[in-house]
């Protein structure tokens, strides 16, 4: 084709009606938007308004600077000097991750040519960290996350980075990210865009929130490889960036529950890692109704109840809760309204109340509709409350 | 075609509860939008609908904009994608058929004439060809805003805007011979 014909195409294409937009489409459109806008629920609002910050600091950062990707995509990033500060930080930070986790806790190990006995300080470091005893990490998971592509997303992800940041100037927390546990957690897919989430860096905010997440079981809880690829999953994500969530965790019972003893202990029993690593969990999770039922005063003060916490370290009780069954029933909001009654928290410690858990006939019972429905009814709610606190006191 | 952190701010209005600041943006994008539609779909009432279910559908997703990318990029990326639903979901019998008007010229049915031979050239260009050659003829972008709307490199968006050029105009030329 010569360029003559190819002038005379462009000629042609250039002379070709542009067709205006119909009349009216703009008003179509905002009637439509505006309706679109009243019908959001308050959670699709609170995240849309996270985000709108987001893109307002993003935007109103002194030297915006636009580039080309590889792929000839032009993206944007804090510019110059901020953005070479974060990327120093970042690397510092995953550095000293990295570092503390071979120094101070010797792993992974390097080599084995006798050296490691004139290090006398990092024996004693050594021997005052319990935590491997919990944390089964394998060998190459720090080295693997260094070459991964998360790693690399983080560094490049410039919210991550800036999550990042904000975790290691925390001094409680920096202790707590330098454990391979965490390291192993921050690894997993889809962990880098939790750590970007606004909701979690909330969450991180709270002094409360970061000295529980600093506690070594609690590490440890989120490092058991079932929760760690639970909290990798977006939807989980989104349970923890709800609103309701963040008030449920946030609450001064919730606060208290973290501080006690018997939770921890429920947390390093291996039941529990299994029962929250359940897909039914994550489908539990997702119910809307039960995230209204999760902000009951009634469900946080049952977390904070310490026979409650008691009855959770137990064997019986963790079996009863891992039931797949179980696990269905707590989907339902009444069930789980009608656990967090008062008395019914109380009756959960009960030895005789603990067989009956173990009794797979009852699981069968409360997951039929009928059950559920009678359970839906705030009188019948009491009733059965009265009913076991009565067969308790006998 | 505005800046980008000039939509960003619009954008970042809208999520924030302000509807209203959607307008601008309707405003901004619609009429390329509309051409892309148009050009895609074949006729201008199917392209309404794909503009309009494309302003929708980017109000629905805002939450989802990335703004270290161009809010254009973003999209056109969801009108090409309706337009594609739109084609789809269109029965087999239904007949492409070129609505375009002509606009008052010398000679209106010479206009339209033309028109519609471009159109039904453009529809015979593969998906790849005839996106460069919407964008840059009728979305009148630059290189650099049509690499970054389709995602690749400004020399492969020359390369391939001068295959698809060579190729629509054989296409329009074997019309010709056809015709004459």
């Amino acid at each position: 084709m010569s360029e003559h014909e190819l002038d005379a195409l462009d000629r042609t294409l250039q002379e070709v009606d542009r067709p205006e937009p119909p009349a009216g489409l703009t008003e179509t459109v905002m009637k439509e938007v505006t309706e679109i806008e009243a019908g959001l629920s308050r959670w699709r609002r609170w995240r849309r308004a996270a985000h709108s910050r987001r893109i307002t600091n993003f935007l109103s950062q002194e030297g915006v600077v636009w580039f080309r990707t590889k792929e000839g995509r032009q993206a944007a990033v804090q510019g110059g000097a901020i953005v070479r500060t974060k990327i120093l930080w970042g690397v510092t930070g995953v550095a000293a991750v990295a570092l503390v986790s071979i120094f101070v806790f010797g792993y992974p190990p390097i080599g084995n040519s006798g050296t490691e006995g004139s290090i006398g300080a990092a024996q004693r470091y050594q021997g005052a960290t319990l935590s491997m005893k919990d944390v089964k990490v394998p060998d190459s998971d720090v080295q693997q996350f260094i070459q991964s592509d998360t790693f690399d997303r983080l560094l490049k992800d410039s919210t991550a980075r800036n999550a990042l940041i904000a975790m290691f100037k925390d001094q409680a927390l920096a202790e707590a990210l330098s454990n391979p546990a965490f390291v192993a957690l921050v690894a997993q897919p889809g962990m880098a865009e939790q750590l970007a989430d606004p909701a979690i860096q909330a969450l991180f905010a709270n002094s409360e929130a970061r000295l529980a997440l600093a506690k070594p079981t609690v590490v440890a809880f989120f490092g058991k490889t079932g929760v760690a690829q639970l909290l990798g999953d977006k939807n989980v994500a989104a349970f923890l960036g709800r609103p309701q969530t963040q008030e449920a965790l946030l609450a001064p019972a919730s606060q208290k529950a973290f501080h006690n003893g018997n939770l921890e202990q429920a947390l390093a029993e291996p039941a529990l890692a299994g029962l929250v690593s359940n897909p039914l969990f994550k489908s539990m999770i997702e119910n809307d109704a039960m995230m209204e039922a999760l902000a009951e005063p009634a469900f946080v003060a049952l977390f904070a109840n310490s026979a409650v916490q008691h009855a959770l370290a137990d064997p019986a009780i963790v079996a009863f809760m891992t039931n797949p069954l179980m696990a269905n029933v707590m989907g339902n909001a009444q069930v789980s309204l009608a656990l967090g009654a008062p008395a019914i928290a109380a009756a959960l410690n009960q030895p005789a109340v603990k067989a009956g858990l173990a009794n797979h006939s009852l699981m069968s019972a409360l997951e039929t509709p009928a059950m559920r429905m009678a359970l839906g009814s705030p009188a019948n709610r009491g009733a059965i409350s009265a009913g076991i606190s009565a067969g308790m006191s006998r | 075609m505005a800046g980008p952190n000039d939509d960003g701010v619009w954008v970042a209005r809208c999520l924030g509860g302000d509807a209203a600041a959607f307008e601008t943006l309707v405003r901004r994008y619609q009429r390329v939008l509309f051409t892309v539609a148009v050009r895609l779909t074949g006729n201008t009432e199917d392209a309404q609908d794909v503009t309009q279910n494309t302003f929708i559908r980017a109000y629905e997703r805002l939450e989802t904009y990335d703004p270290a990318r161009r809010f254009f990029s973003w999209i056109y990326r969801i009108a090409v994608n309706e337009s594609l639903n739109f084609l789809r979901a269109r029965r087999p019998h239904d007949e492409l058929h070129d609505t375009l008007e002509a606009n008052a010229a010398d000679d209106p049915v010479e206009r339209e004439e033309k028109g519609e031979r471009v159109q039904a050239a453009l529809m015979e260009l593969t998906k790849e060809y005839r996106e460069v050659i919407l964008l840059r003829y009728f979305g009148e972008l630059s290189y650099e805003e049509i690499g970054e709307t389709i995602g690749i490199p400004e020399k492969t968006v020359k390369s391939r805007l001068f295959s698809a050029r060579q190729r629509l105009a054989e296409i329009l030329s074997a019309k010709r011979s056809v015709v004459s």
